[in-house]
């Protein structure tokens, strides 16, 4: 009953649990009987139901749907081959992150017994509103988008049922700082503009941050707050241009950020300064050609179609979906939802050969610790935040005419793990705080 | 019977009608008591949970028929005071030390009552339409403030409501999480909607409440025997907006977040509208019941066809609106009442205003009629 | 370039920045206004007329540059100011056949309540019919194409909405001021009884009053759309802003609705500049302080 005891509900120890089937209920973890039952026999028959929360629609579905499709490619793949340990169809249960009662849709989520397994939030005021509900409730929870750094650096600082299959906020801002210091030693006024909630805040704080430690002859010229969902972003670019920057730092993400694409586009935003979006893959499929070029992207790392045509799970991967779905996986959340997906299942698997049947929820937890899966985006490890964070390389590029429907990548600048991540039991914030100017 | 009658024999009748009345009354809410008492045994995470929210709710929806449906006052800024109460907790938790209950819930209490006295004592004046534009306008300042100050009040993306110490004791600490929610949070706001009904009720059939139907049906006679008019309204909305606020205090525990989409957004004051429609503006517990309806509905909604919910809403609203004004449990109570009248229809005189009949009224005009 | 310059061109951008935020709330107040001076309904759905203006707009621009030549440039256009237009009075007149006409009469605090749930309906179904998507139709910004001013550039779109926009306002000015239909149209909100002695088809006026202000927010939709991306939810942001508007310029006044536009537009944009966090908060600040001081608004005669 105390938390954190392997989370069994007082049904399972008041009424005796001898006919509980061990099938998986979320995160309650009854059913002692399993520890009678082992090996093929335990592998339950009915569907592994996960349920993927993400936005399907409105403005941010941009970056919501790829996930929803990565997810529902990566059951399809696995179901050919049998599903989990070539036995159990796995099933995906899209639901929308969309709407003000996220909370509330979480706690159902959580109590549903039928889910097994929670994968998603993009937004990261969803995420932090969530993530300690999870703990609370014993649900197992991978986030799959969501960057806010204050996740497991505040919100929930010693996670056991979180986990996040995906690089934070760091990763995108601090590379974009060390590209502006190293590769654009020229630039020095800096804007920014960001939607004002957590994810925006925390992306613009820590570029900003670290670019004045790397580079101090820097100056922040104009820094712009239009609120998530804002569809007039005129007159602050109007306020930026005015401002005469060289260089404009946007987290802005989804549909916002195609609607700022296109009027920064009217307005000329473009000419003689540069721009780095964190997010700026996501308006690559809806825009197409009309996509601005030499815009620096990201992909939360190597999250971008082509950046790795060497890696054959990268190529294939981003065939498939292009086949399967008409356009490339610019959405970079397609490649977070294969990563989380697989690292979950590899866990389920790990477990089960580890334990000789099949694992309850509080079992997967230390496997799930410090793992780590090759997939389309290279090797991501779960080795941070003591082993519930996802860390990788940092990489850069910019936007580019390929003579085709879309825009492709040029000027790839990678970023090693050390100067994107901070290391183990040290805040960003902190390990910002430690940096030395490069310029 | 055939037409005439004495008073004696009138007053009897009534007498009788009304205590039974009173007596379905009780027996009728203490049933309810119990089964509410009973949930947490079910062991249904879930539907404790849906229990507290309608619950929670129902006292929510209460406090805004005080002003609808007894002074004929719509607002669309009731949103204000639901999210303020939590809102105040929110920023105690974030910026103090102070975790035990009583000092919270006495804090957003006290923020409310200052609220409610201060937009009531501006929006009064006006009626109609004026006063829910008004109240709109207000209640969206304070939602634009708490939403654009994300340094002091973490914008959008809300505050986190921890669990308070009760009366000393963290019981999170001794029992878990889960069993905190299921079983003392939720006592607390099942106790909490008994206070409420209960003083509620007997504020409004004291005299206090018959002044309040007597503004709203014809305020000019109103004023010209006497009854101070917009100091009536003016208490009216304190009351109806403290209420609300408990409701959003016990919202934002239970929740464990406030933000201002979810708890000061205008278009909640319309779904709070809704309940008290839903179930019956012309009686007194019919909101609550609407409150259950409401939630009912929505949660059954959002996990089958969530796509087709603000339809649904919609049209539900509409319909309820145009074609049963008096409610559900409005509507039910007037076909009890017929059934029960049909022998001694013949009796009354239909014209007669001293009868505190409110199936009769209704007949009269879709949105009059005595509360009970 | 001199400070002077320089000054002067920022302002004039943020100028027309406002100018056509403006324009936009212009559009949709001011049939809101009429609907409620005039027809006694004071109409929360209004809004929903703008929602359909604005997807309508985005799925016929999208047909419009799909079709040979010349047509693929002047289409777009068609379709913001005729197509979309001649759709919303269709659908103005279904809906007030169905869903309005049980509202006339109503006692006001439920019109409001009634008409809630009507946009809530309506946001349901626009959800339903284009909820998964993000519908972008920028031809007609691009087509336009930009102007130089000063170091930057300025999208002719946006100059386009406000000329068109400046048009509408001028020929509802003439229309009121100057026609009879016109001015029978102000008579019969002052005062119906007349009105319907001289024999003059009050139903008729009616029914041309509501659809010349939903016809009026549609455009409004439809001249959007070019300039941002149609998704759910943005006509319920609309809704309280044009109450604002129409609360301060004066409930049933055309030159209250331009006044309360401009105001409302001055506000926002400056406030941006200066007070961020507060800019939209002036403006209810202001039309809570026009309601306890002069409910009628600035040009408000009419109480209804």
């Amino acid at each position: 009953m105390v938390k954190g005891a392997g989370g069994t509900t007082l049904l399972g120890s008041l009424a005796g649990c001898s006919a509980l089937v061990p099938s998986n209920e979320g995160g309650s973890g009854g059913g002692e009987s399993s520890n009678t039952v082992s090996g093929q026999d335990s592998i339950p028959s009915e569907p592994l139901t996960i349920a993927m929360v993400t936005f399907t629609s409105g403005a941010a579905s941009v970056l919501g749907q790829p996930a929803a499709n990565s997810a529902q490619m990566f059951a399809d793949q696995l179901n050919e081959q049998g599903g989990v340990l070539g036995q159990r169809e796995i099933e995906i249960e899209i639901v929308d992150e969309a709407g003000e009662n996220t909370v509330r849709r979480f706690r159902e989520l959580a109590n549903d017994d039928n889910i097994d397994f929670i994968h998603g939030y993009i937004s990261s005021a969803n995420m932090l509103s969530v993530a300690p509900v999870a703990e609370d409730l014993n649900q197992l929870l991978m986030i799959l988008d969501a960057g806010s750094s204050e996740l497991f650096e505040e919100e929930v600082t010693d996670p056991e049922w979180v986990f996040r299959g995906t690089a934070h906020a760091a990763n995108g801002a601090l590379g974009a700082a060390q590209l502006v210091a190293r590769d654009l030693p020229e630039a020095s006024r800096i804007a920014g503009i960001n939607p004002d909630y957590a994810w925006g805040r925390s992306s613009m704080e820590l570029f900003q941050s670290a670019l004045e430690q790397l580079a101090p002859d820097v100056e922040f010229v104009s820094i712009e707050w239009p609120e998530l969902g804002a569809t007039d972003y005129g007159p602050f670019i109007s306020s930026m241009i005015n401002s005469d920057p060289d260089f404009v730092y946007t987290s802005l993400w989804g549909g916002d950020l195609v609607t700022f694409f296109q009027q920064a586009l009217d307005r000329n935003l473009f000419d003689g300064t540069d721009l780095g979006a964190v997010c700026g893959t996501n308006a690559m499929t809806a825009m197409g050609t009309d996509m601005p070029e030499g815009v620096y992207v990201t992909g939360r790392g190597p999250g971008m179609p082509g950046i790795l045509p060497n890696n054959p799970l990268h190529t294939q991967f981003v065939d498939s979906y292009q086949d399967r779905y008409g356009n490339p996986p610019f959405g970079y959340t397609a490649f977070e939802a294969w990563q989380g997906l697989k690292l979950y299942v590899s866990a389920v698997e790990r477990a089960y050969r580890i334990l000789g049947r099949y694992p309850e929820d509080e079992e997967l937890i230390p496997v799930l610790e410090n793992s780590s899966v090759d997939g389309p985006q290279g090797w991501v490890a779960l080795a941070g935040a003591n082993g519930h964070q996802a860390i990788e390389a940092g990489v850069y590029a910019q936007t580019t005419s390929t003579g085709g429907e879309y825009l492709g990548f040029e000027n790839q600048s990678w970023l090693p793990l050390e100067q994107v991540m901070p290391p183990e039991e040290i805040t960003t914030r902190e390990w910002i705080s430690q940096f030395n100017s490069v310029r | 019977m055939n037409g005439e009658y004495s008073p004696s024999e009138k007053e009897a009748s009534v007498g009788d009608r009304l205590k039974s009345m009173l007596n379905w009354r009780v027996t009728g809410f203490t049933v309810f008591v119990m089964i509410a008492a009973s949930i947490p045994y079910f062991q249904e995470r879930f539907l404790t949970f849906l229990a507290a929210e309608i619950l929670i709710f129902g006292i929510v929806a209460l406090g805004y028929n005080v002003l609808l449906g007894y002074t004929g006052l719509l607002s669309f800024g009731h949103a204000a005071f639901f999210g303020g109460a939590g809102y105040t907790i929110g920023l105690l938790f974030e910026y103090t030390e102070i975790q035990s209950f009583m000092i919270l819930i006495g804090a957003a209490i006290l923020v409310v009552v200052l609220m409610s006295a201060i937009m009531g004592f501006i929006s009064v004046r006006h009626t109609g339409v004026y006063y829910a534009l008004l109240m709109l306008a207000l209640a969206q300042v304070l939602y634009l403030v708490i939403s654009k100050n994300y340094t002091l009040t973490n914008g959008t993306d809300g505050l986190r409501i921890a669990a308070p110490t009760i009366f000393g004791v963290d019981y999170v600490e001794q029992l878990g999480y889960n069993l905190y929610l299921e079983f003392i949070l939720y006592f607390i706001v099942l106790a909490t909607f008994i206070i409420v009904v209960v003083s509620l009720y007997r504020f409004m059939s004291s005299p206090f409440g018959l002044t309040l139907q007597t503004i709203r049906e014809n305020p000019e006679r109103a004023k010209a025997i006497g009854i101070p008019v917009k100091r009536y309204r003016w208490y009216a909305s304190i009351l109806s907006g403290v209420t609300v606020g408990i409701g959003g205090v016990m919202y934002a525990l239970l929740i464990g977040r406030v933000t201002p989409g979810s708890t000061l957004n205008w278009t909640l004051s319309g779904e709070i509208a809704f309940m008290a429609i839903l179930g019956g503006p012309t009686t007194f517990f019919g909101p609550v019941i609407g409150a259950g309806i409401f939630l009912l509905l929505r949660t059954y909604i959002l996990s089958t066809a969530p796509d087709a919910w603000l339809l649904i809403l919609g049209s539900s609203l509409y319909l309820m609106v145009v074609f049963f004004p008096s409610g559900v449990y409005g509507a039910l109570r007037s076909l009890v009442s017929n059934i029960h009248k049909n022998g001694i229809k013949d009796a009354i005189n239909p014209n007669s205003k001293s009868e505190p009949d409110a199936e009769r009224a209704n007949a009269q005009s879709v949105r009059g009629g005595d509360q009970d | 370039m001199s400070n002077i310059e320089t000054l002067l061109i920022d302002q004039g951008i943020r100028l027309l920045n406002s100018l056509y935020y403006s324009s936009i709330i212009f559009l949709v107040s001011v049939g809101l206004s009429f609907v409620y001076g005039y027809l006694n309904l004071l109409n929360l759905a209004h809004v929903s007329f703008l929602g359909l203006g604005i997807f309508l707009g985005a799925e016929l621009i999208q047909q419009a540059v799909q079709l040979p030549s010349i047509l693929s440039t002047v289409g777009p256009f068609i379709a913001i100011l005729i197509g979309v237009p001649v759709l919303i009075v269709g659908i103005g007149t279904v809906f007030e056949f169905t869903i309005f006409k049980p509202l006339y009469g109503m006692e006001e605090t439920f019109q409001l309540l009634a008409t809630f749930g009507i946009v809530l309906m309506l946001e349901g179904v626009m959800n339903l019919i284009w909820g998964g998507e993000l519908l972008s139709a920028t031809a007609p910004s691009n087509i336009l194409g930009t102007v130089g001013i000063g170091t930057s550039t300025f999208p002719v779109y946006v100059i386009f909405v406000i000329g068109v926009t400046s048009l509408v306002a001028i020929g509802l000015y003439y229309f009121f001021e100057r026609t009879r239909l016109g001015r029978i149209t102000i008579a019969m909100a002052e005062n119906p009884e007349i009105v319907k002695t001289s024999g003059i088809n009050v139903r008729r006026t009616h029914i041309f009053v509501l659809l010349l202000s939903a016809l009026l927010a549609g455009l409004a939709g439809a001249l959007w759309v070019p300039n941002a991306s149609a998704s759910v939810g943005i006509s319920l942001d609309y809704i309280i802003i044009s109450f604002a508007v129409i609360v301060i310029g004066g409930l049933g006044s055309l030159k209250g609705a331009i006044v309360g536009s401009l105001v409302v537009g001055v506000i926002r944009t400056w406030g941006l500049v200066f007070l961020p966090a507060f800019s939209l908060v002036l403006v209810f600040l202001l039309m809570a302080t026009v309601v306890v001081v002069k409910p009628t608004g600035i040009y408000g005669g009419l109480e209804s």
